[in-house]
């Protein structure tokens, strides 16, 4: 199926709902499709070619990572069974180390350290419910 | 293939159980917490009847001789990969020589007893009569019939780079589907042949009061202790097939709940019988922790049973869509 069937059939489900509003965001992409002339509360013409692909994260500092959403989900900071938080701010985590939860109904997807690091802070909070590439944490050297 | 570098006794090779062997005398044997050991073998694309191993005393330590592809469910040990934190009823993936350690189960939400240890494929050990259980009365299935030892060596069905997303959790089924009474972990029971054969008292006491998970519990059977229970005459009886779950009174009136290493008969009065989705949970009850007995019928028995169903098939759709998403980016 090429993109523009694809989109064909998105908007042939979405017409079957009573969703107003369709988003859909990867690496590369951002699709929007507004059902029945809703609106998106937008005031700023997203066709003005100024492609708002993510957050523009404020160039990290040297030295710092920001580290992004893998999936959609809500943010947990600590584990349900556990009563601390997993990456606290000035924690010191590993290669790989779990360092946010997205939780998707029962499902836990971990988002994990890319390096060895320290946290410097935690950019989303705790129940937010956030999109792929949605930047959750920050690390430094 | 992984070697067990702990000499804490009593981990096992454990599946789903050695199901429709009663009538011969073959008792089930199987996880203490089915749950759990299904769940760690969803999460990891595995046959929910996988074999993996079921690790009652801590800490524990294996290391992995190759790659492989791993889950732990059930008790949070606080696990680590070397020196990798890691979370409880996730997917990870070890790289030769890198050293799995479980500490000892933690507070936190659930305090559980065993944790199960899920490889790429399951554990490969032969099937003896329909299972890879270890059954140790027998001494047959699992790893020789016998628990593992220090220097034991155990292969994965398929090991080698994980070929599923890994760092993927599940929320517990103790948090999802949980039962309480008075902060103390609840089970359902239904009454059993001999139920009326005790005085109004103590039938009432099994519903209303806690019982004590003694140090006398294990993989054959729990025995309770609390108020002692009295017949209202005594009940002399031959013995007669029993199956895992069943709450026999011996004649000092504390309960003895038999477990999945139960013998197929018995011949104490029964006052009542664990239903079986609820048997994870006093599976993963610790000695010295208290548990409740709720009053069940025969239908909720089984609407139970659908829902721990439902919570693994939820389970599976979900991990199944994640995995595919992942395949389709």
């Amino acid at each position: 199926m090429d993109a523009l069937e694809r989109f064909r059939q998105l908007a042939a489900w979405l017409a079957e709902t009573d969703i107003a509003l369709l988003e859909l965001r990867g690496p590369q992409f951002l699709l929007r499709l507004l059902r029945d002339g809703a609106t998106d509360g937008r005031t700023d013409g997203w066709t003005d070619g100024s492609t708002d692909l993510e957050p523009a994260p404020a160039q990290p500092q040297p030295g710092t990572t920001i580290v992004a959403a893998s999936t959609v989900g809500i943010v947990r900071h600590r584990h349900p069974l556990r009563d601390g938080p997993l990456a606290p701010p000035g924690a010191r985590v590993e290669r790989g180390q779990a360092l946010v939860l997205l939780q998707i109904g029962q499902l836990l997807v971990q988002v994990s350290a890319p390096r060895d690091a320290t946290v410097a802070g935690l950019l989303g909070q705790d129940g937010d419910a956030v999109g792929y590439g949605a930047p959750l944490i920050e690390l430094r050297d | 293939m992984i070697e067990i570098l702990s000499s804490s006794a009593l981990a096992t090779v454990q599946d789903l159980g050695r199901e429709g062997g009663l009538r011969w005398g073959v008792g089930t044997s199987g996880a203490m917490d089915p749950l759990a050991l299904a769940a760690g073998n969803l999460l990891l694309g595995n046959e929910e009847s996988a074999a993996a191993i079921e690790i009652p005393v801590f800490p524990f330590r294996v290391r992995f001789a190759e790659d492989c592809a791993f889950a732990v469910a059930g008790a949070d040990c606080a696990a680590t990969l070397d020196t990798r934190p890691l979370m409880p009823w996730s997917t990870y993936e070890a790289r030769a020589g890198q050293v799995l350690s479980l500490g000892v189960p933690q507070g936190g939400a659930w305090r559980a007893a065993r944790a199960y240890l899920c490889l790429a494929g399951g554990v490969d050990v032969p099937v003896v009569l329909n299972s890879r259980s270890t059954q140790l009365r027998g001494a047959f299935g699992g790893l020789d019939g016998r628990a593992l030892r220090k220097g034991d060596t155990l292969r994965a069905g398929t090991p080698g780079r994980a070929t599923r997303a890994t760092g993927i959790g599940l929320v517990p089924p103790a948090l999802v589907l949980p039962l309480q009474r008075d902060g103390c972990a609840a089970m359902r029971v239904l009454p059993a042949a001999e139920y009326e054969g005790y005085t109004a008292a103590s039938r009432e006491a099994f519903w209303s009061t806690p019982w004590k998970v003694t140090p006398q519990s294990d993989r054959y059977g729990y025995r309770l202790a609390g108020v002692a229970l009295e017949p209202i005459a005594a009940m002399e009886m031959r013995s007669h097939g029993i199956v895992p779950g069943v709450i026999q009174v011996p004649p000092g009136g504390q309960p003895i709940v038999q477990m999945r290493d139960a013998q197929p008969s018995g011949g104490y009065p029964k006052l009542g019988t664990v239903i079986e989705a609820d048997l994870w949970r006093l599976g993963q009850a610790p000695i010295g922790s208290q548990v409740r007995f709720i009053r069940a019928t025969w239908d909720e028995a089984v609407a139970a049973l659908a829902e721990v169903r439902a919570w693994l098939d939820e389970s599976g759709r979900l991990l199944d869509l994640h995995q595919g998403l992942r395949q389709a980016s």
